[in-house]
């Protein structure tokens, strides 16, 4: 079987605009998230988000651009952009068509273009049927963002878009080291977007009792696994990363971060948004990566959790790892990204990935911020306080969604 | 190129002290011509200067079939005018937009 690597990495969230940015804020345990300035809270319970600060005019996107774009389009081409010149592939528009016809597109998003469609139906009630926008349907359609960074890029392989809520962008990773495994590409732009924070969505979420209501401190809302965890806080941004068939890579010196080994997907088939308290379904999911990778529950060091800082995801979560790698459960480093830049939903595990592979490829991990009190519940190590020196051979990368959708993908050293 | 002037009852007309709805180009005479240039360089992310009656919005500025479609939309809610699609075909240039909206108003 066809081996798959990452050979770039690129993501938008709170604590910057790019890699170099963002991931030592993040392994330095940084805040990103803060009150909403962005439209007003009024009614709504949850009034905290990591939000993305950012100038589309200084990203490169004009007014044309912005009404034909949704953010999380516009994200994952600002991502895209930087994954795959960190790949060493500035412009693969120069490449050779048959080329491009190997390199595919898949990309992931839970929500899609919910401001468009907010923006538009505001047009609708005010100025009539015949005022929405032309650029309306391409702009908010789920798979836009796919579309837009094959267009950007002159990608001609497979591309599509994966939407399964916070497990969107595992299962585009997943989809795409098939498509390398089964020889339909070479190289894959893949991961997952999202740009959810609008009044309606923030609304919906607050009515499912999902998102965290501290309010009044921002920097202490986002704490998975702690027992004071009280929800979820919504996050925004992008993460992509170049998947490259070994051999591609290594053909043309590539630097390589860590080979994805790995990809196993289930459903709980048991509540739309309720995670089933067994753990059975993310257990199976990790246990069929391990298979698919080869690697025993015992070679694995770290885990980067789905961890969202909700009361069901983190116990239920820490049950199915204890099911999966019974003894050496305790041994495991276990940390959540979304305790510094918050839930990207459908762009969660991407960002996720890219931080595990920069885990993997510099031995060291982030600590999980604001894990300072115990729950029985959940009793792992989950690194506390700062980030930590890891030699890891091989790590898990965790998302569960509503749906009931688990995902976890297994990456490690080549 | 020429092109007929628009006629004066025409211009009265429009001339009205209707606030722009595009606050990033103050126009000081709102003839048509402005209104329309007004429209194209806000629709297009383009400035007065870089435009004339002559510009193509498909090939100078780059717009697609989409975009032509909203730019005659905008077309319409500007002008209070309907515009069908057989007419929205012609239009192709800030010239012949001008020219057609003229002729619509007289």
């Amino acid at each position: 079987m066809r081996r798959v690597v990452i050979t770039g990495i690129g993501t938008v969230n709170a604590l910057g605009l790019d890699v170099a940015t963002s991931y030592p804020r993040i392994l330095a345990g940084e805040n990103g998230v803060s009150t909403i300035t962005r439209f007003d809270t009024e009614g709504i319970s949850a009034t905290i988000a990591a939000q993305v600060d950012w100038d589309p005019e200084a990203c490169g996107f004009d007014v044309k651009d912005q009404r034909k774009l949704d953010p999380f389009t516009m994200w994952a081409m600002m991502a895209s952009d930087e994954a795959l010149q960190d790949a060493g592939m500035e412009k693969p528009n120069d490449l050779p068509q048959e080329q491009r016809e190997r390199i595919g597109t898949i990309i992931g998003t839970g929500i899609g273009g919910i401001t468009g469609i907010l923006e538009q139906h505001d047009v609708l009630k005010e100025r009539g049927a015949r005022r929405v926008s032309p650029h309306f349907i391409p702009r908010i359609m789920p798979n836009a963002v796919s579309g837009q960074v094959a267009i950007r890029h002159g990608l001609m392989g497979t591309a599509f878009t994966t939407s399964s809520a916070c497990a969107s962008a595992g299962h585009a990773i997943g989809m795409a080291w098939r498509a390398i495994q089964w020889d339909d590409c070479d190289v894959v732009v893949t991961g997952g977007a999202e740009s959810a924070m609008t009044p309606l969505s923030m609304a919906g979420f607050a009515s499912a009792k999902a998102l965290s209501t501290r309010n009044d401190a921002p920097e202490l809302a986002s704490r998975p696994f702690d027992k004071d965890r009280d929800g979820f806080v919504m996050g925004e941004g992008a993460g992509i990363l170049v998947l490259e068939e070994y051999e591609h890579a290594k053909a043309r010196g590539a630097k390589i971060y860590a080979e994805v080994k790995g990809y196993g997907s289930t459903d709980d088939a048991f509540h739309i948004t309720a995670p089933k308290e067994d753990g059975y379904g993310p257990m199976r999911a990790m246990q069929e990566a391990l298979r698919h990778a080869g690697v025993n529950p015992d070679q694995v060091e770290y885990i980067n959790a789905h961890g969202t800082s909700t009361a069901y995801n983190d116990s239920i979560e820490t049950t199915a790892l204890h099911r999966v790698f019974g003894d050496h459960a305790k041994k495991l480093a276990v940390n959540s990204t979304k305790s510094m830049v918050g839930h990207l939903l459908g762009g969660a595990t991407a960002v996720e990935l890219v931080v595990t592979a920069l885990a993997i490829k510099n031995a060291e991990v982030h600590p999980t911020r604001n894990y300072t009190t115990p729950d029985p519940a959940c009793d792992l190590d989950y690194v506390p306080g700062s980030a930590r020196q890891l030699v890891i051979q091989n790590a898990l990368c965790n998302s569960l969604g509503f749906g009931g959708h688990n995902v976890s993908i297994c990456i490690g050293k080549v | 190129m020429s092109r007929p002037a628009t006629p004066a009852s025409a211009r009265s007309a429009l001339r009205s002290d209707k606030t722009p709805r595009y606050g990033e180009y103050e126009v000081s005479d709102s003839s048509i011509e402005d209104r329309v240039k007004k429209i194209v360089c806000d629709q297009m992310g383009t400035t007065p200067d870089k435009i004339s009656l002559e510009t193509s919005f498909i090939n100078d500025l780059g717009a697609d079939s989409l975009d032509t479609v909203e730019l005659v939309m905008e077309f319409e809610d500007e002008f209070e005018i309907n515009i069908p699609d057989e007419d929205a075909e012609k239009i192709q240039t800030v010239g012949a937009a001008v020219d057609y909206i003229g002729a619509k108003l007289q």
